[in-house]
């Protein structure tokens, strides 16, 4: 069968086994070794560490102190594209910077001046650096009366974009400033529960595994793809397939299947590994004997289908080279510019999920609609990119379409005319 | 009429610039020659008769069915390229079943034919080879049976020949002939002796155009009182080359025999008149439509 043929041809390929390598090591050195230190049942008494409750009131004044310190420092840390950059205001931009702040605090400019001298200041030195630095530290910081919430997001959100965007003042980052509480040993017990009993261990586990596999699934596919599908071209084969009677459509949708499937089953033997190992570590416990398996292709199977899929068209489209850049970029764009919650960060046209945890169920199970409203996307993206694949291919059989090609390659052509 | 290729008026760009230009042909059971030089057109026509390449306008059938139903024409056509490869790590046998399954056979076809065309061009021996293992010439005849596969009633071979020694050439051409016994094969090539050897029909090509279409004999003929043989010595060699269309120099110590293309007679000692072989007619038919002109080194 063509298929089985097709199959053959990829696990023969280099970069399948690239695809298998870079998979493997990411199972094992973060799947892997996440998964062994076991969740234990809290015991009464003990200690169960923190969390953070939402209180406006908290946030509001932390997040202007530590706003103000910076803004005396005249330095802020802002991550534009995911890099660290070091900020450093002009005069008006600082006096903006002012005027937010006096309408937080209810301050005028002076007063604004004069607290910075009679502000608590700590001294610090930051590695490899012999001039101090200076914290300073507004204990009980006042916030002008009157203020919103909803009021104080706005501004802090204006001198984030004074800033140039990227700062740690913008009212999606302020759960940061909230109050810290202690957890009680009846939450630490309900969030036990949560994942022995609602999740069965393995619920839990398997949104871990997703989450790290979820990474690569999304990169490494493309390559491999791209470099299957470049191959009739390199090797001059073209020609030799395209005058063979089997139709356009069959042809790209068998050659889909095979990648699909041939970089599908080692991600089903990696989640098989992580069940045999859940199976050990909570031996006694009861589990969920299927849900490594179908969360896998829930959560997975769309990202490889998405990333296949677009080697597929861009190569044939133009060059592996250009899917392999558009892919790093689309890549690079989602893992590290990407919002920082790792954990039941998801929304509807999310092309990677990130749970990071095997803990809170609730959390995840809060935005389930949109994960699964964000996997049928991107598996009717694939789809749709799967379409054109064949719509190219059948172009460019029938001598109508040629690939797009870089400037410099294009010296071959025009040297033969 | 439902087993010939009818071509008519058929023009072909490669973006602005004009590959073919009005071609007419028709082409009937049996071996077929399309004979031109380098960038005549002959991989571009044969190409669009293969439907891997978009016409601009005219029509052609292959066997009745109209160019347009590619996936029809496909699976009555076996199509040789020029430069012929397959992917290096598959097996001789491999390769022949994989482009098999790409033709629509079922396994039970593939595993009967393969072998029987494997004997007919004399790879049984390679069948496990791995195709970067093979020859060049090896690499023709896995070429020639891919495209024999499924048992097309069209065969499209584009210079199978260029790169065989001399015993592979031959046995190339008498695998051909026996194949054309029952179909259409056209064959391209710039070697004469190729067309010679295996085919009644043939057209010339120059430029993107039909330059001249007919038998071998009736080329022959048209070449017929035009040809001399000229012995001289040697120095006077390339003098004669200036002068006349030179298809052949054989040199014996100082002397030189020279076979000259003239339309009347040559204004030397000694020119006898010849039989014209088809490389002097095919000369001769480029000379006589302009193609070429006296002192061209060929
Ligand atoms: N893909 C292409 N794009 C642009 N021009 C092309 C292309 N392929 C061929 N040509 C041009 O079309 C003309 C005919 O080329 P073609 O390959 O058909 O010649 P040919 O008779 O097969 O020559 P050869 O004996 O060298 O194989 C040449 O001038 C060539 O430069
Ligand atoms: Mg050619």
């Amino acid at each position: 069968m063509l298929f089985f043929k097709e199959c053959k041809k990829v696990f023969f390929s280099v970069t399948y086994f690239i695809y298998l390598a870079v998979m493997i090591l990411m199972f094992i050195s973060q799947y892997w070794f996440d998964a062994k230190i076991t969740v234990e049942k809290p015991v009464e008494g003990g200690d169960f560490g923190c969390t953070t409750v939402f209180d406006a009131e908290t946030i509001m004044p932390n997040a202007t102190a530590a706003f103000m310190n910076d803004f005396y420092n005249g330095e802020f840390i802002c991550y534009p594209y995911g890099f660290i950059k070091k900020v450093h205001p002009d005069a008006f931009e600082n006096e903006k910077l002012c005027s937010i702040i006096s309408e937080i605090t209810g301050y005028s400019a002076a007063e604004i001046e004069e607290l910075r001298n009679s502000a608590a200041v700590l001294e610090y030195y930051e590695e490899f650096s012999t001039t101090p630095k200076i914290q300073y530290k507004f204990p009980d910081l006042k916030i002008a009366e009157g203020m919103t919430y909803e009021h104080f997001c706005e501004l802090i959100d204006e001198a984030d974009d004074i800033l140039g965007g990227g700062s740690s003042y913008n009212s999606d980052g302020l759960e940061y400033y909230s109050k810290e509480v202690p957890i009680t040993y009846e939450e630490a017990l309900a969030e036990y529960n949560e994942f022995a009993e609602d999740d069965k261990v393995t619920g839990g586990l398997a949104r871990l595994f997703c989450d790290y596999l979820g990474i690569d699934i999304v990169l490494i596919p493309v390559f491999v793809a791209a470099a299957f599908t470049y191959t009739d071209r390199k090797k001059k084969i073209s020609d030799i397939i395209y005058s063979r009677k089997i139709s356009s459509a069959k042809l790209v949708l068998t050659r889909f299947a095979a990648l699909v499937v041939m970089m599908l089953i080692p991600v089903l033997l990696m989640a098989a590994a992580a069940h045999i190992q859940a199976a050990k570590l909570y031996s006694g416990t009861e589990l969920d004997n299927t849900v490594f398996y179908t969360l896998t292709l829930e959560w997975l199977l769309p990202n490889l289908m998405a990333a296949t899929a677009f080697g597929m068209l861009i190569t044939e489209l133009s060059s592996p080279i250009i899917a392999e850049i558009l892919g790093i970029a689309v890549w690079f764009k989602e893992v590290c510019l990407g919002s920082y919650e790792l954990v039941g960060d998801i929304s509807s046209f999310d092309l990677i999920i990130r749970h990071n945890s095997e803990m809170y169920r609730s959390v995840f199970m809060a935005n389930y609609s949109e994960f699964i409203f964000s996997r049928c996307f991107w598996a009717g993206i694939a789809l749709v990119m799967v379409t054109g694949t064949i719509a190219v291919y059948e172009l460019k059989r029938g001598g109508v379409l040629n690939e797009f090609r870089l400037p410099f390659k294009n010296n071959k052509i025009k040297s033969k005319a | 009429m439902a087993d010939t290729i009818e071509i008519k008026k058929v023009n072909k760009f490669y973006g602005k610039k004009q590959a073919l230009y009005d071609i007419d042909l028709t082409i009937g059971q049996g071996m077929f020659g399309l004979l031109g030089r380098n960038g005549a057109g002959k991989t571009t026509l044969m190409k669009t008769l293969a439907a891997l390449h978009k016409k601009k306008s005219g029509n052609i059938t292959i066997c009745g069915i109209p160019i347009e139903k590619a996936k029809a024409i496909r699976s009555i056509t076996g199509y040789l390229p020029q430069d012929f490869s397959m992917y290096p790590s598959m097996t001789v046998t491999e390769s022949l079943d994989y482009l098999g399954a790409l033709s629509g056979m079922d396994k039970k076809s593939r595993t009967e034919r393969i072998p029987q065309l494997l004997k007919k061009v004399n790879l049984t021996q390679q069948k496990k080879t791995k195709v970067k293992a093979l020859s060049g010439g090896m690499k023709r005849r896995l070429g020639i049976a891919q495209a024999l596969l499924h048992n097309p009633k069209v065969l499209i071979v584009d210079e199978p020949t260029a790169g065989l020694d001399p015993e592979e050439r031959i046995r190339f051409r008498n695998l051909l002939c026996e194949v054309a016994e029952e179909r259409i094969v056209i064959l391209s090539t710039h070697i004469v002796g190729d067309i010679e050897a295996s085919c009644e029909d043939l057209a010339i090509m120059n430029e993107g155009r039909i330059l001249w279409k007919g038998t071998v004999s009736q080329l022959l003929d048209m070449a017929k009182d035009k040809v001399w043989l000229i012995n001289t010595e040697k120095r006077f060699v390339t003098a004669v080359k200036k002068e006349y269309i030179v298809t052949g120099s054989v040199i014996h110590g100082d002397n030189a025999d020279i076979r000259v293309i003239s339309d009347t007679v040559p204004d030397l000692q000694g020119a006898i008149r010849i039989e014209p072989n088809l490389e002097d007619a095919y000369m001769y038919c480029l000379y006589s439509h302009g193609c070429i002109a006296k002192g061209d080194e060929e």
